[in-house]
């Protein structure tokens, strides 16, 4: 009996195990090219990413890349850099790109490829986990 | 054409050719499918493309847009649109060639959307609003574009963005009034529309001003220069009034968007203004929404009104005996309805949403009434 309840609480906490480890959502770190010297808040860096502005404070113009959706990155930023859902974010961006008024970031397919594309591009601006940070880029704000 | 000059004509078609082969041309779609019902109070009644037996026409319909970037400076567009009510005839809902004078400043020439109405821009795409289609009684005009140039502004005042736009073309098109097709041309068609936004909170603006004609449908013109019509009879000014030829129009509106926690507000006010009594008669219409996002379904309420403001002095040369007094007072536009409309929209898959709502209109001119149910499924590509 008393191994049947210890061997039922080790499933059950092994099977918790994930459901607590999933709303714990890892910080997001937003990265730029090391050329760019311009500071951002989480403000300037929503604007850029719903299409509003293409240049940080400092005025230096920057193209920003996504990640693809359904990565859980993606969806960590968009809800606290953006407060949007991703439907709620389709369907902003469909306002704007069938008006021809601005296009949405590229979607990347992995966190690697964004910060290539951040060492690579000198307007590169991305978003990542922390531990996706390697030395090749700068962190410009982390949420 | 010369030999040489046919020769180069080929080598730059060539080069052009191959040019557009490596260009990058974005290709984005949208598409609404679904259907509805409409039972009004008189036997057989149909409004809005429904009737009592199931419709999918007024819903369905397919949109792809091309964006290429020639240059730094030069971008084109063509957006190509399908509709079940336009018998999916393939038009160009835009066609434009766009120039970035700076970050914050485009001109664009081409065949583009007449920024009217609050929604205007992307009326089509279903996707992008929680309704079926916005307010029909405020959504109330049967064109949506016009050629010619616009420009767009875009800046911020302090935490405010802004964009402000000024277009100026013509439009020629045809309309389907009650199964015709007739003629209609806005000439020195202009307009000023501004946008603001913070956070939230969205206003919209736009005054747009047109001298237009529109031909009249059969019965109409037969009113107006047939045999025994008012012009035989010598009622100018009446046949003036009811032939929509030359008219001086005004039409501007006023719209507040909230979008706060989950929270919508949308509300819009319009006005058409004529020079002179006409089939149009000073013709108000709004509408106000408030809805609830609960995760993946938004929940909503509308209610709309149109009103007219006939003004039937134009016919008081008309003996009231005369039969054509009570065609013309009959053609003369009296609207006086009001819609309530309750509905869903559930985000069911990516980029797709399944909507259904419940619509009653009251039409208290004609005392008769009716109520509209009807669906979709939305998507983007």
């Amino acid at each position: 009996m008393k191994s049947l309840v210890s061997k039922a609480a080790a499933v059950l906490s092994f099977a918790a195990l994930p459901l607590i480890a999933t709303p714990v959502m890892a910080e997001v770190v937003v990265i730029v090219n090391p050329a760019i010297a311009d500071s951002a808040g989480k403000e300037d860096i929503a604007k850029l990413y719903l299409g509003k502005t293409t240049s940080l404070p400092g005025g230096t113009k920057v193209s920003p890349v996504n990640l693809e959706s359904g990565n859980a990155v993606r969806d960590e930023f968009n809800d606290s850099a953006l407060g949007k859902s991703d439907s709620q974010l389709k369907s902003y961006w469909s306002r704007l790109i069938f008006t021809g008024k601005a296009k949405p970031p590229k979607d990347l397919g992995s966190e690697a490829e964004v910060v290539e594309y951040v060492k690579n591009n000198s307007d590169g601006l991305g978003y990542v986990s922390p531990a996706s940070v390697t030395g090749d880029v700068k962190e410009l704000a982390r949420f | 054409m010369t030999k040489l000059s046919r020769v180069s004509a080929i080598v730059l078609g060539t080069a052009a050719l191959s040019t557009a082969a490596h260009a990058d041309i974005d290709i984005n779609g949208f598409a609404s499918v679904g259907g509805g019902w409409y039972n009004g109070s008189e036997t057989g009644d149909s409004y809005l493309g429904y009737d009592q037996h199931f419709a999918a026409d007024p819903v369905t319909k397919i949109g792809l847009q091309f964006s290429t970037a020639v240059n730094d400076k030069v971008t084109a567009t063509g957006q190509l649109l399908a509709k079940g009510s336009n018998d999916y005839d393939v038009e160009a809902a835009w066609a434009y060639v766009s120039y970035a004078v700076n970050d914050e400043w485009d001109v664009r020439a081409g065949r583009l959307r007449a920024p009217l109405f609050a929604y205007s821009d992307f009326l089509d795409v279903g996707y992008a609003y929680p309704w079926i289609t916005p307010p029909t009684l405020v959504y109330r005009l049967d064109f949506d574009s016009v050629e010619g140039v616009d420009t767009l502004y875009r800046t911020e005042h302090g935490d405010w963005s802004a964009t402000y736009q000024l277009y100026y073309g013509r439009l020629t098109d045809d309309i389907n009034i009650e199964g015709e097709e007739l003629a209609l041309d806005f000439e020195n068609f202009a307009g000023i529309n501004a946008t603001f936004n913070k956070d939230w909170l969205t206003f919209k603006a736009s005054f747009n001003r047109a001298k237009f004609t529109i031909e009249s449908p059969t019965d109409l013109a037969a009113l107006i220069d047939g045999g025994s019509g008012l012009r035989a009879g010598g009622y100018d000014q009446a046949a003036d009034a009811l032939e929509m030829k030359d008219e001086e129009g005004i039409f501007w509106g006023l719209g507040v968007l909230i979008d706060y926690d989950d929270w919508l507000f949308n509300t819009e006010y319009t006005s058409i203004v004529l020079d002179e009594q006409n089939l149009i008669s000073e013709d108000k219409a709004w509408y106000a929404m408030i809805g609830k996002r609960l995760g993946d379904f938004t929940v909503h309420a509308t209610y709309a009104v149109d009103e007219d403001d006939p003004d039937y002095s134009v016919l008081d040369e008309i003996p009231t005996a005369d039969p054509r007094y009570a065609l013309a007072e009959g053609a003369i536009g009296n609207a006086d309805t009001s819609s309530i409309s309750l509905g869903v929209r559930y985000d069911f898959a990516a980029a797709t949403s399944f909507k259904a709502e419940v619509t009653r209109y009251d039409f208290d001119a004609t005392d008769t009434d009716g109520t509209l149910v009807n669906f979709s499924i939305d998507t983007v590509f």
